[in-house]
C-alpha cells in the first residue's frame, strides 16, 4: 500500500473545496470497504483521500414530497434497520445478502454506487426502483436517473470534483387508493449463500392493475459491463396479463439481452441460464407479494 | 466398559481462553525489542533471480536476506519419512522461484510499516523461465527442469522430466485376475487442488539470545521436528534450540511440520540480533500449501455374482513447486484405495510430477479423500450395474475383522482387531431410510431427491507392526504434585480437535483422579520428550497411548508408596476419584476404612523426603488400526439451477472407545463441513498463462461453504459403533481425518441416485450439474429422435 494524505473535512463545503482544488488523484472515501481492498491490491493509487464520515450533510434518510432522500453515507446496515425502507423490498433483500454484517456496518450506499462494479449488490434494485442520483460539486448540483450514471466497469458520469450527495426514490404506498399496488424483489446468486460476489443478480419492480402487469422494470447485475435494465424483456410483460407464457418469454429475452463473460466464478452460458431462471422467479415472487 | 472419566463431556481446559480471545497464538506473542518481518514473494511462476538491489531497503534501516545470505542446505519441511525416502528440495530462501508466491528475499525492521517499505524498495532483476501448470506439459521432452536434482539420503539425486517420484506395487498377477472377471469397469477420477483454509495464517516469532541459542514460537504441528530441522539448517546444537508450543488456529495439515516461513524468521532474527515476528497475510498463505490434486484411473474386474477378481490403479499426483511428501503419498494412495476391499490381484502405478504451482501438502486425509472419492464412486457404480445393493456389494468384498488391512499402503499394514463397519452400515442405513431411497434416474420435475452412501477410514497413526518408512512414536512425562494434582508434560499439538483434552482424560482415568486435577503443562522442546507430530489421526491412539503408558508406571509407584503408608499389599489397592474430596482416593476394597487421598500421600512423600512420583515413557504403537466412518447423504437438486441442498447427513464413526463424545461429534460435523466444500464448491484454479491463482489469493474467490449452507444440527445425525480397539488406550483409536474422507463420494453417489448421472470430477459445482443435466437431456432427445426416425423408416417400408 503506498502512502497518501488523508483529509477529514467536517462540512460538505470543505470536502467539495478539497476536491475542486486537487487533481485527478484525489478520491472520496466512504465506508472504505472497497477502497481499502483496492489500495492493498494497488488497483487505485491516490495521493489524497477525502474521508466523508465526518460530513453531516451526507447523512440521514428523510421522506419528503413523495420521495425518500437517502444520504450518501447511509450504511447498508441502516437500510435493513430503518423502517422508511420498508416499501422497497428489493433494496432490503439486496442489503440482507450484501457481503457480511461487519461490511454492512461500514459500507455506504454511495460507496457501492461510486465503485460502479458490474456486480455491485445495491445497483440492480436501485435501477429497478428507478432511483435518481444527486451529484454536487463546488459550483453546481445535478440530478440524473441512476440508469444514466453507469458508463462501464468502474466508470461513472461523476466528475473528479463531484460527490454523490444523495439517492432519491419515489415513495408509493400499497395503502394509497390513488396509485396501483407495487412490489419488488431481488436475488443474488453467488458461489455460496453468504459473503460472496454475485454470479448474477436480478431485481424486478412491478406495478399491478387487476390481473395485468401495468408497469415493470427488470434490472440485472454481473452480466454486462455495467448494471443494466432488460428493457426488451420488460416490453413482453408491460400492460399484459400475468401469465406463465409471458413470464417464460420475458425471462428468455432477458437472458439474450445481457452480455455476460466467462470468468473464474462461472461461464457466460451458465450466467445466461441463471438470468432466465431468476428473472422468472423474481417476477413470480414480486407478483405473489401483492 | 464402565469408565469414570472417559465418555463424559467436560468443559475444555482451553475453552474459556479461546472463546474470550485471551488464548495466545503466535501473532499475539510480543517480545521486548521485537522487529517485524516481511517476505518478498515471486510474482512469476518460474524465474531465476539475476540480481537483487538492496541499497534502498538497507538505507531505510532494514535487515535484508537473500539466497546468498542463508544456509544452502536443502531441506524438507516434513521429516517423518526415514532418510532414504526423504526428498529434500528447498532452501530457506529460493535461488529461483518455482511457483508464484515463492519466498526469494526477506526483510526485518523495527516496525511493520518500515518493513513493508523496505520490502517495496527491493529491486529484483528476473530471468523468466517457461512454466508449467499441467503435469502433462511439465513431463514433455524438452520441458525446462523445475529441479535439476534433489537431496536424498545425503546424495544428490537427479530429477528427470520433472517427475518427482514414481512407485509401483504388485500383488499377485492382475492379468490373471482380469481373466477371471465377467465384467471389467474402468473410470478416471479427477480431484481439485484446494486450500487448507485454516483460520490462523502461518506465523513465527524467533527470539535469539547472546549465547547463540534461539527460542521459537511457531505455528506448527510438531515442535520437535521444527527444532531438529532448525538445528540442522542453522547448525545450532539442539539444546540451544527451544521451540515453544503456542495455541494453533486450526491446520488441516497446513502446518504439517516446519513451515517454510519459520526458517526465514529465524534467519532474520539471527542477522538482526533482535526478536523477529513474521505473520503471513491470507494471500501469502494461500500461495503456501494446497491439497494434492490427483488423477486416479481405476480398473476393477468382478464376477457376475459380485466378487472382485482384480484391481489396477493408476495415480498421477500434481506435486507443485516442492516435493513435501509425494513418495509417502503414492504409498498411501495405494493403501487408501485398496484397503477396504479384498483384491486377490492388485497393481498400483503412481507418479508424482512437479509443476510451477503452490506446493501440495497433506490436507485432512492425505490422499484419502481423493482415493475414497474414486473407489467409493466406482464400487457404487459396479453394484448398480450388477443390480446389487451397494452395501451388500461392499460387505461381500470387505476385508473384515481379523483381516490384514493395508491402511497406508503395502509397507504400513495392520490386522483389523476392532471393526464397527457392519454395525455402522446397518444403523446408518436405518437412520437415513436407505431401503426407501428413489430408484436412480427415474425422477422428473424441478426438484430431485437422492440418497447416497460411502465408506471410509483413516489409520490411527502410521506405526505398523513392521518398521516402516515413517517415524511414529510419542512420549509423555507425568508427575504427581504435592497436593495430589497431576502434571502431564506432552509435546503433542492440539489443532483444536481436543487431542490434549483426550490425553488428560486418559491419564485421569488410569490414575483415578478427577479430571480437574490433571493439568496439561505448557510444552516446549527443552522440557518434553519427543513426539513425532500431530497428524495421521494419531493424537488419541498414539499420543494418548504414550501418556497411558506413563500413567501406568506412575500408578504403580502410587500403590507402592501407599502400601507403605497404609500397610497393605500394593497389589490389593485401587484408586478412584472422590468428587466430594476432589481427590483420587487409594484404598483396598477389602478394608475400605483404611484409605488415603493422593494429595495426602504425595505430601507424606515430601515430608518423608521419599521423592516424587513421576514417570517418563516413549511409545511406538504397533497396530495403526483403521478408524472407520460411514456417510449417508440425503440431498435435493434444483434442476433449474443445479443447486444442491443437503437435507440430512448420517455419519457413523468407529473410533473405538469414545473419549470426548461432544468433541468426537464435532469432528464428524467438521469433517462434513470440509467434505461438502471439497465435494461441491472449492476449486483453486491456476491461470496457465501467468501461473497465478485465478483468485490471485484473494479469499473472496477462494470460497469454502458458508455456515448458512450447512444442514441444521438436528439434520446432522451422528452415531458411534460399540467397538474396543485392543491396542489402543482404553480401546480408543482415531477419528479426525476419517471424519471427512468418504464425504465427496457419498455426495457423488447421492447425486447419481437423484439424477442418474455419474460425476467423476471434483468439485461437482452447480454449473457442472446443470451442464450434465442438459447433456443428458440432449442425449435422451437424440435417442428419441433416432427412434422416431427409425419408426418413420419402418412405416415407410410398410
Amino acid at each position: 500500500m503506498r502512502e497518501f494524505d488523508l483529509l477529514q473535512p467536517k462540512t460538505l463545503n470543505d470536502a467539495l473545496e478539497a476536491l475542486a482544488q486537487n487533481n485527478a488523484t484525489i478520491r472520496p472515501l466512504g465506508g472504505g470497504t472497497d477502497m481499502l481492498v483496492d489500495l492493498r491490491a494497488r488497483r487505485v493509487q491516490p495521493d489524497t483521500l477525502v474521508a466523508l464520515q465526518g460530513v453531516n450533510e451526507l447523512r440521514g434518510v428523510t421522506r419528503a414530497n413523495g420521495h425518500l432522500h437517502v444520504g450518501a453515507s447511509t450504511t447498508i446496515a441502516e437500510i435493513l434497520k430503518n423502517p422508511l425502507f420498508a416499501p422497497f423490498n428489493a433494496l432490503r433483500q439486496a442489503a440482507s445478502v450484501f457481503a457480511n454484517p461487519m461490511i454492512r456496518n461500514s459500507a455506504t450506499i454511495a460507496g457501492n454506487i461510486g465503485s460502479a462494479s458490474p456486480a455491485g449488490d445495491m445497483l440492480p434494485p436501485l435501477l429497478a426502483l428507478n432511483a435518481q442520483i444527486e451529484l454536487v460539486s463546488r459550483n453546481e448540483t445535478r440530478v440524473m436517473p441512476l440508469s444514466e450514471f453507469f458508463l462501464g466497469p468502474r466508470k461513472t458520469a461523476k466528475r473528479a470534483d463531484e460527490l454523490i450527495s444523495s439517492i432519491q426514490l419515489l415513495v408509493t404506498s400499497n395503502q394509497s387508493p390513488v396509485s396501483n399496488p407495487q412490489s419488488s424483489a431481488f436475488y443474488k446468486l453467488g458461489l455460496r449463500q453468504a459473503d460472496a460476489i454475485s454470479l448474477v443478480s436480478v431485481a424486478v419492480w412491478l406495478e399491478r392493475d387487476g390481473e395485468k402487469i401495468r408497469d415493470v422494470r427488470i434490472a440485472l447485475g454481473a452480466v454486462a459491463p455495467r448494471p443494466m435494465r432488460a428493457t426488451r424483456a420488460e416490453e413482453i410483460l408491460r400492460g399484459q396479463i400475468f401469465s406463465e407464457t409471458n413470464l417464460k418469454e420475458s425471462a428468455r429475452i432477458a437472458s439474450t439481452e445481457c452480455s455476460p463473460i466467462s470468468d473464474l466464478r462461472a461461464s457466460a452460458d451458465y450466467r445466461r441460464r441463471m438470468i432466465a431462471v431468476y428473472v422468472r422467479r423474481m417476477i413470480e415472487q414480486a407478483w405473489q407479494h401483492f | 466398559m464402565n469408565y469414570q472419566i472417559l465418555g463424559n463431556n467436560y468443559q475444555r481446559k482451553d475453552g474459556i481462553g479461546k472463546v474470550t480471545g485471551s488464548e495466545t497464538y503466535t501473532s499475539d506473542v510480543i517480545l521486548p525489542r521485537m522487529w517485524h518481518a516481511r517476505v518478498l514473494r515471486s510474482p512469476y511462476a518460474h524465474a531465476r533471480i539475476i540480481s537483487i538491489d538492496q541499497t534502498a531497503a538497507k538505507a531505510l534501516g532494514a535487515v535484508v536476506l537473500t539466497y546468498a545470505d542463508v544456509p544452502h542446505l536443502k531441506y524438507n519441511e516434513r521429516i517423518v519419512s526415514i532418510p532414504p525416502h526423504l526428498f529434500r528440495d528447498r532452501t530457506v530462501l529460493a535461488d529461483k522461484a518455482r511457483h508464484v508466491g515463492e519466498a526469494v528475499a526477506a526483510v526485518a525492521a523495527p516496525t511493520e510499516q518500515l518493513a513493508e517499505k523496505a520490502l517495496r524498495a527491493l529491486k529484483i532483476e528476473w530471468e523468466i523461465l517457461p512454466h508449467y501448470t499441467d503435469p502433462a506439459d511439465a513431463q514433455s521432452e524438452n520441458a525446462e527442469p523445475i529441479h535439476d536434482a534433489v537431496l536424498l539420503n545425503g546424495e544428490m539425486k537427479p530429477i528427470e522430466n520433472n517427475v518427482a517420484v514414481a512407485r509401483t506395487v504388485n500383488v499377485g498377477n492382475v492379468d490373471e485376475g482380469f481373466e477371471h472377471a465377467d465384467f471389467i469397469f474402468e473410470r478416471e477420477y479427477l480431484t481439485s487442488r484446494i486450500y487448507h483454509a485454516q483460520m490462523e495464517t502461518k506465523s513465527c516469532v524467533c527470539d535469539p539470545a547472546s549465547d547463540g541459542s534461539i527460542t521459537v514460537y511457531p505455528t506448527t504441528q510438531s515442535i520437535h521436528n521444527t527444532r531438529q530441522l532448525l538445528g540442522e539448517i542453522f547448525n545450532i546444537p539442539l539444546h540451544k534450540v527451544n521451540v515453544k508450543r503456542v495455541a494453533i488456529g486450526g491446520t488441516f495439515g497446513s502446518s504439517i511440520q516446519m513451515n517454510s516461513i519459520i526458517p526465514i524468521c529465524v534467519a532474520l532474527a539471527l542477522k538482526a540480533k533482535h526478536p523477529v515476528k513474521l505473520v503471513s497475510t491470507r494471500e501469502e498463505d494461500m500461495y503456501d500449501h494446497v491439497r494434492y490434486q490427483t488423477k486416479l484411473k481405476l480398473k476393477i474386474g468382478v464376477t457376475r455374482d459380485g466378487k472382485i477378481t482384480a484391481g489396477h490403479i493408476q495415480a498421477l499426483a500434481d506435486v507443485g513447486g516442492h516435493n513435501i511428501q509425494a513418495y509417502a503419498l503414492l504409498s498411501v494412495l495405494a493403501g487408501w484405495s485398496a484397503s477396504l476391499y479384498k483384491f486377490p490381484h492388485l497393481r498400483f502405478e503412481g507418479k508424482a510430477v512437479y509443476t510451477n504451482k503452490t506446493p501440495s501438502c497433506a490436507m485432512q486425509g492425505f490422499g484419502n479423500p481423493q482415493a475414497t472419492f474414486a473407489m467409493e464412486s466406482l464400487t457404487d457404480e459396479i453394484a448398480h450395474e450388477l443390480e446389487l445393493d451397494p452395501i451388500e456389494f461392499k460387505l461381500k468384498n470387505y476385508v473384515g475383522l481379523g483381516g490384514t488391512f493395508w491402511g497406508q499402503g503395502p509397507s504400513v499394514q495392520s490386522i483389523i482387531r476392532s471393526d464397527g463397519v457392519p454395525q455402522l452400515l446397518h444403523d446408518g442405513a436405518q437412520k437415513i431410510g436407505w431401503r426407501a431411497r428413489p430408484k436412480a434416474g427415474t425422477q422428473t420435475g424441478r426438484y430431485r431427491h437422492g440418497i447416497g452412501m460411502a465408506r471410509g477410514f483413516h489409520t490411527s497413526g502410521a506405526g505398523a507392526p513392521k518398521p516402516g518408512e515413517v517415524i511414529d512414536y510419542s512420549g509423555a512425562f507425568i508427575k504427581i504434585n504435592e497436593d495430589g494434582t497431576v502434571d502431564v508434560v506432552h509435546a503433542m499439538m492440539d489443532h483444536g480437535g481436543g487431542t490434549l483434552e483426550a490425553i488428560a482424560k486418559i491419564v485421569a482415568e488410569e490414575l483415578g483422579v478427577p479430571i480437574e486435577n490433571v493439568g496439561i503443562s505448557p510444552a516446549d522442546t527443552l522440557t518434553t520428550v519427543y513426539d513425532v507430530v500431530t497428524h495421521a489421526t494419531r493424537g488419541v491412539y498414539a499420543g494418548g497411548g504414550a501418556a497411558h503408558k506413563a500413567a501406568l508406571k506412575v500408578k504403580q509407584q502410587i500403590f507402592e508408596y501407599a502400601s507403605r503408608v497404609l500397610e497393605l499389599q500394593a497389589d490389593s489397592l485401587v484408586i478412584e476419584p472422590d468428587y466430594e474430596l476432589r481427590q483420587g482416593v487409594i484404598y483396598c476394597p477389602n478394608f475400605p476404612e483404611r484409605r488415603i487421598t493422593l494429595g495426602a500421600l504425595a505430601k507424606q512423600l515430601q515430608i518423608n523426603s521419599w521423592g516424587t512420583m513421576a514417570a517418563v515413557e516413549s511409545l511406538r504403537q504397533v497396530n495403526c488400526p483403521p478408524a472407520f466412518v460411514t456417510y449417508f447423504i440425503d440431498l435435493t437438486v434444483d434442476t433449474e439451477t443445479g443447486h444442491v441442498t443437503t437435507n440430512r447427513a448420517v455419519i457413523g464413526s468407529d473410533c473405538g472407545t469414545v473419549v470426548n463424545p461432544a468433541m468426537a461429534i464435532g469432528q464428524l460435523e467438521g469433517g462434513l463441513s470440509k467434505g461438502v466444500g471439497y465435494a461441491l464448491v472449492e476449486d483453486n484454479q491456476w491461470d496457465a498463462q501467468t501461473g497465478q491463482l485465478t483468485s490471485k489469493g484473494f479469499w473472496i474467490d477462494g470460497k469454502t461453504p458458508a455456515i448458512s449452507e450447512a444442514p441444521f444440527n438436528e439434520n446432522i445425525i451422528t452415531h458411534f459403533s460399540d467397538t474396543y480397539e485392543p491396542s489402543g488406550p482404553f480401546g480408543a483409536k482415531g477419528i479426525g481425518e476419517a471424519a471427512t474422507n468418504p464425504c465427496a463420494a457419498a455426495y457423488a453417489n447421492a447425486l447419481y441416485n437423484a439424477l442418474g448421472i455419474r460425476f467423476t470430477e471434483l468439485p461437482i459445482t452447480a454449473e457442472k450439474i446443470l451442464r450434465a443435466l442438459n447433456a443428458e437431456e440432449n442425449r435422451e432427445a437424440r435417442v428419441e429422435m433416432r427412434e422416431m426416425e427409425a419408426m418413420a423408416v419402418m412405416q415407410a417400408a410398410e
